[in-house]
């Protein structure tokens, strides 16, 4: 299942929220975690019912290693082995559902060996629950002290708001808040807040991300037709599909929780305003930063062993960043990349030139928006051949496919009524609504409140009711038709 | 506003936004899947997936043009001429397979008054790899009214797109239903324009003649299927006609070595329909005026109405047919043409 459907809107959202806040009035704690756990496993079984066995195995394999950490009788070597058994368990099912083609194929390109293709399918939502557990594991073994019970443990991980695309988030942070009293209280101004923020969640991934959607998928179809306008627009395009499609989801999670009475990570901080390659990860995908910095990058060393294993130290957290979303090398260079940016700016900061902000914010976008090309592209080859469309400075108008491949149900009903032309969309109109839909995209994304903004400084009153319900109706009349969520696959 | 105020008016105006969206929808109804159209309206074009099953199910009719792009030149009013029957409903399905086509038939057939079928058996139906064709027509639309029926009552497309286009293409001056799916008048027909269309996918070197085990199961795929149907309604006629392509396409045939499998696969599967009684099969492709003209076409099979109308008259008349006695001769008339055929004369 997934937020963008009609069963999730209409029957499952209401159900849930109603359902277990009745449950918690009858005072008691566990029913309504059960409740919770069991709607929880039925949303990822209606999405990907054949990972629910992986699923449930992952979960019980990690807590039993849980039980042994957090064990009175287990020792510091013991309990340093147990992490280790955790690890190799944790990442050895990633490898095995979502590398193993991609090792293979390494193997066989440079060991000229003629192995099977391996492709098991890709569990739904593997890499946020791999990396949840692993931070599990290194907490229970960094804190034995705290344990926890296997339905709130089991609860964390299927949680069904965070499964499939997280955020990324902790224990510490999860298990206590479904153990607090005070949230077991239907609230009806979070409930009101979480109505808000999903409309607006909802409304980026459908009325947003979907649309631009289809200018990426043309674009990437079709690289030798773009030259330097049509590479632009793709280009753009993806670099606020992605956004919108990945915050937008991360919204809706954040506001299912807040009908539930619980609080999820902020995600995202309208990260394409970052004035740096740093800020920018200060504001994208937050909790596989902070991943990433706690359990990886500050247990190499962080910046304290000098500055060239801060580099080093960088350069691997954007590696395996890039390779955690996916197994191909375009993913890896998109993660250096970054590593690369990133390391620019530590070297600047201090030394570099002050620029103003604007002029800062606006090459940290440009550079954002090349190493999407990378992320994007299906080959290396493509991504270069990409790039080479897009400096080519061959001025190709804007080709009639790409406006064709997306322009919305009411322009084309407006074009249609104007101009009495059947099925065709003019040239002239539909260019000008494929600058104005990506530049009215971008401004969005920079200049609006993103949800903790929104939530901040949120009043519940007739304006903000009006643009809930719109957004609602609008949002429901566009989720026949939907593409998937781009990190799904990740 | 007090936060369960804003939680009630919230919910309560965005449910009454969509019954009411709900209720227009079911009103006007631009896929005919609750009614046939109400106020005077007609069937107008929409969109042919979408309102295929629609069309079948609550249209008022007694003969079916149900077929591909080969259909859609076709004036369903010309079969409302009392030979065929009174009423008529055209469903188009451009490019579809089989399996599109199954359930449309199977709702004209449940119908209560369908008396005929006409259906056109392209080419491709009998020969693409049934394993790699692609449904198109939404599960949602062929099963019956329930929880699926939410794609089609709150969708942008029906809301912004179909619905306002349904009403204003039915009021607007000139308006005539007939023309529904109708593009003949949209393209150009000509040597050159079919050439043009034609070239970019010739294949430059002469392939092989494949075998085709194969093909055979292709084949079956499409005709056992509808040879059941055609059993299951014995007092329905099927006009099962095979459209007339022109000399590019046989080019294209014997250019890629399909043409001994073609003719096969055709005898094969003729013969099979042939035994079913309610069958006419009339077979257009050895009309060497039509195919060898190629002013008739727009690309290497796209014909003209006018030769729709030819069609019609033919079905009408009963020429065209193919029997038990001549079918295989005609086949292989039609083989030694192909086969001997000057197609560098298309070319000149």
């Amino acid at each position: 299942m997934i937020f963008n459907s009609y069963s999730f809107v209409f029957i499952f959202l209401p159900v849930t929220v109603t359902v277990y806040h009745l449950i918690n009035r009858t005072g008691r704690e566990l029913p309504g975690k059960l409740f919770l756990l069991a709607s929880s496993l039925l949303f990822y079984a209606l999405g990907d019912l054949k990972a629910l066995a992986i699923l449930t195995v992952s979960i019980v394999a990690n807590y039993l290693i849980h039980l042994k950490l957090t064990s009175e009788n287990t020792g510091p070597r013991a309990g340093k082995a147990f992490l280790i058994l955790g690890l190799v368990l944790n990442l050895s099912n990633l490898i095995v559902f979502k590398y193993l083609g991609f090792f293979s194929g390494i193997l066989n390109s440079v060991f000229r060996l003629k192995l099977e293709p391996v492709s098991l399918f890709l569990p739904l939502g593997i890499s946020f629950y791999t990396f949840s557990q692993i931070a599990f594991l290194a907490d229970s073994h960094k804190n034995p002290s705290v344990r926890y019970e296997f339905t709130d443990y089991a609860l964390f991980v299927s949680f069904f708001p965070k499964i499939m695309m997280g955020p990324i988030a902790l224990a510490g942070d999860m298990i206590p808040q479904f153990n607090d009293k005070l949230r077991k209280k239907a609230d009806p101004d979070k409930i009101a807040r979480g109505l808000v923020i999903f409309s607006a969640g909802l409304a980026k991934k459908v009325l947003l991300a979907d649309n631009l959607a289809g200018y990426v998928t043309w674009g990437y179809s079709n690289i030798d037709k773009l030259g330097s306008i049509n590479a632009l627009i793709v280009m753009l395009s993806y670099t606020l599909q992605i956004y919108f499609d990945f915050s937008g989801f991360c919204d809706m999670a954040k506001a299912v929780c807040l009908m539930l009475g619980l609080d999820l990570p902020d995600n995202f901080l309208s990260p394409y305003r970052s004035a740096s390659v740093a800020e920018f990860w200060d504001r994208w995908h937050i909790t596989l930063t902070a991943f990433f910095t706690r359990y990886l990058y500050i247990p190499l060393g962080g910046s304290r062993k000098g500055k060239v294993r801060t580099y080093v130290n960088t350069f691997i957290v954007f590696f395996l960043s890039g390779l955690w979303h996916g197994a191909d090398f375009t993913f890896i260079i998109w993660g250096l990349i970054h590593g690369a940016g990133v390391s620019v700016c530590r070297l600047l900061k201090d030394k570099g030139p002050k620029l103003p902000r604007p002029v800062s914010c606006a090459g940290t976008f440009l550079f954002v928006n090349i190493a999407w090309v990378f992320f994007r592209s299906e080959t290396l080859t493509d991504a270069v051949n990409f790039l080479k469309q897009l400096f080519s400075f061959k001025l190709l108008p804007v080709n009639i496919e790409l406006i064709a491949a997306a322009t919305p149900d009411e322009l084309q009903l407006l074009q249609w009524l104007i101009l009495t032309q059947r099925d065709k969309v003019p040239y002239v109109s539909g260019c000008i609504i494929i600058i104005a839909f990506v530049l009215i995209a971008a401004f969005i994304s920079i200049y609006c409140k993103n949800a903790a903004e929104r939530l901040a400084s949120l009043k519940l009153n007739a304006r903000s009711a009006a643009t809930t319900v719109i957004l609602l109706v609008v949002s429901i009349l566009s989720l026949s038709g939907v593409t998937e969520y781009i990190y799904t696959n990740f | 506003m007090d936060p369960k105020t804003f939680i009630r008016k919230t919910i309560t105006y965005t449910l009454i936004s969509l019954v009411l969206i709900a209720l227009i929808v079911i009103a006007v109804d631009p896929f005919m899947r609750y009614h046939a159209p109400w106020f005077g309206l007609a069937a107008v074009e929409t969109d042919e997936r979408c309102s295929a099953i629609g069309l079948a199910r609550n249209m008022d009719y007694d003969t079916a043009l149900v077929g591909s792009s080969m259909s859609e030149n076709f004036n369903y009013k010309w079969f409302e001429d009392g030979v065929f029957g009174d009423k008529c409903v055209k469903i188009a399905l451009q490019g579809a397979h089989y399996c599109d086509y199954e359930p449309v038939l199977k709702e004209v057939l449940k119908h209560p008054g369908t008396k005929n079928v006409v259906f056109s058996l392209d080419n491709y139906l009998l020969t693409d790899d049934k394993n790699a064709n692609t449904c198109s027509i939404e599960d949602y639309y062929i099963s019956g009214i329930g929880p699926g029926d939410v794609h089609y009552l709150f969708n942008r497309s029906v809301i912004f797109d179909y619905l306002p286009k349904f009403l204003i293409t039915n009021v607007r001056e000139g308006f005539n239903d007939e023309n529904a799916y109708v593009w003949s008048d949209d393209y150009e027909y000509s040597k050159y324009a079919a050439r043009l269309a034609y070239m970019s996918s010739r294949l430059l070197i002469r392939q092989d003649e494949k075998v085709y085990d194969e093909y055979f199961d292709d084949a079956d795929a499409t005709t056992d299927p509808l040879i059941g149907l055609i059993n299951e309604y014995p007092d329905v006629t099927f006009y099962i006609y095979i459209p007339p392509y022109s000399m590019l396409f046989w080019d294209d045939i014997v250019l890629r070595g399909n043409a001994t499998a073609t003719i096969c696969v055709q005898e094969r599967e003729f013969k099979k329909l042939l035994e079913c009684d309610n069958v006419r099969l009339c077979y257009f492709q050895d009309d060497k005026d039509v195919i060898t003209d190629l002013a008739n076409y727009r690309d290497y099979s796209h014909y003209k109405q006018d030769i729709n109308y030819y069609m019609y008259e033919a079905m009408r008349d009963g020429t065209h047919l193919l029997t038990k006695d001549d079918y295989y001769d005609k086949l292989l008339a039609m083989y030694d043409f192909i086969s001997a055929y000057d197609y560098e004369s298309c070319f000149h």
